[in-house]
């Protein structure tokens, strides 16, 4: 856990100036506020102790805004393992949280093909699905779906609550392989 | 390491609220990493929901404070796991802890009371004033081996002498101690159950002195828990007097493959002093 200070906040946007690990694709970190509770979000990016998240949530942004200081756990979870080429399924909404991963792709020259027709069909080594509602089997490598509205509490894996399919999100996850 | 008349691989075992409670989940841990047993999650009869997030956290290197609160699914959905499994217990009475304890003894080749954890009201450290009561209840009923879980308290040695006369067949040293953080800022608590349970390299030196304590009285089977992170620390449990040792935060630290190394450090260790794994039990109380 550390602490961080809010730098701005523009609309979804949140730029909290934190020190931490230098995440990698997939990965999320969760923001406590104190006599609120504690949420996951993935990270959206981390460039020189800057975090940005992109916070749907209302109540939370309000949260913030009353705040100076905020208390980030993290980077959690499992990176994914990304290959060559990368398809992206998904819907604009839930494509927007994937920045990181998007801009992870686009800076290491990485093939990267974004679609919202849910087919898998295609060359690429390594599919990325952004909800369970649209996950699929496909003849790759690779293909992660984003559990992203699964139910966590310790966050580090030891308090069994994000069970899916015997993984654990908060630890295998939030991007489990299938 | 022979413990209760079982041979077990090597003497590190899993602590307690480390594993999940998912049979297969632990299963897998002993399949991959060997440890020499497990402990479960603390179990209780009937389900109990975790308190709300924020529910563990690191608060300082190696050092966590937590409050998940015996949160499990209850213990009727566990099977048997395949290692040398402690099964934890809990409860909010001594019938409650009975009841629980039978369905232990159905999955586990040993059990552990957890009188100890400050987590949540009415449970762990609240029946710490019944131990006699719930030990010899619990001696009546099964026929494994019965493990008392104690904190880190002031009158370790007492409340350790209380169990063993009740018939306990060795101790848990120690749980986590209770803490508390408050973030200055909002001026508020920063976990949601606003105390918790500190552990790791922060509860390490506390543990260390109550094994020593209880094993200088009455040189019962203690397995060492709190803030083993290294294999030094593991060899100073049992130089106190543990026979066994638990990793818990060590894990959430550096991954399972900790026990591999504590394990490793352990076995050059004593080959350079040219001793066994039970010359170091107690070393410094001879």
């Amino acid at each position: 856990m550390r602490k961080g200070k809010i730098v701005t906040m523009d609309g979804e946007e949140v730029i909290i100036s934190v020190r931490i690990k230098s995440p990698r694709p997939g990965q999320f970190v969760t923001l406590i506020l104190p006599g609120i509770g504690e949420f996951p979000f993935l990270i959206a990016d981390y460039k020189k102790g800057n975090l940005k998240l992109k916070i749907h949530s209302r109540k939370i942004r309000e949260e913030i805004s009353n705040r100076k200081v905020v208390y980030i756990k993290g980077p959690l979870g499992s990176p994914i393992k990304i290959g060559r080429s990368v398809l992206l399924l998904g819907e604009n909404d839930s494509l927007s949280e994937l920045e990181f991963i998007i801009n992870y792709c686009k800076s290491k020259g990485i093939k990267l093909r974004i679609e919202n027709n849910m087919s898998v069909k295609g060359e690429e080594d390594t599919v990325i699905i952004t909800s369970p509602d649209y996950a699929r089997r496909a003849d790759r490598k690779r293909v992660y779906v984003y559990f992203r509205n699964v139910k966590m509490n310790c966050m580090l894996g030891v308090c069994g609550e994000c069970l899916v399919g015997g993984k654990l999100v908060c630890k295998d996850g939030p991007f489990l392989k299938i | 390491m022979n413990v209760f008349n079982r041979v077990l691989n090597n003497p590190i075992v899993v602590a307690s609220g480390i594993l999940p409670p998912v049979t297969k989940l632990m299963r897998d841990v002993c399949r991959k990493y060997a440890p020499g047993g497990i402990t479960t999650k603390s179990m209780t009869i009937e389900p109990l929901q975790p308190h709300q997030p924020p529910t563990l956290l690191q608060y300082d290197h190696d050092t966590y404070i937590n409050a998940i609160g015996l949160g499990n699914p209850g213990i009727k959905t566990l099977n048997k796991i395949g290692c040398f499994t402690i099964v934890s217990i809990a409860g909010n009475s001594v019938d409650n802890i009975t009841l629980t304890a039978r369905e232990a003894e159905r999955i586990g080749d040993a059990i552990e009371i957890n009188v100890s954890s400050p987590n949540r009201a009415g449970y762990g450290e609240s029946l710490s004033s019944h131990v006699s009561k719930i030990v010899k209840e619990i001696k009546g009923l099964v026929t494994v081996p019965v493990l008392v879980k104690l904190g880190p308290w002031e009158n370790i040695v007492d409340i350790s002498g209380k169990a063993l006369s009740a018939g306990a067949d060795g101790l848990t040293l120690t749980n986590t101690i209770k803490g508390m953080i408050i973030d200055v800022h909002s001026m508020k608590p920063i976990l949601s159950y606003k105390t918790g349970g500190i552990s790791g390299r922060a509860l390490h030196p506390i543990a260390v002195r109550a094994v020593y304590e209880v094993y200088k009285e009455y040189q019962p089977v203690i397995i060492g828990t709190g803030g083993v992170i290294s294999w030094e620390d593991a060899v100073e449990f049992m130089l106190a007097g543990a026979t066994l040792v638990g990793i818990g935060s060590g894990i959430i630290s550096k991954g399972f493959d900790v026990i591999r190394k504590v394990n490793q450090g352990i076995e050059e260790y004593l080959e350079s002093k040219g001793l066994k794994l039970k010359d170091l039990i107690g070393y410094i109380v001879r």
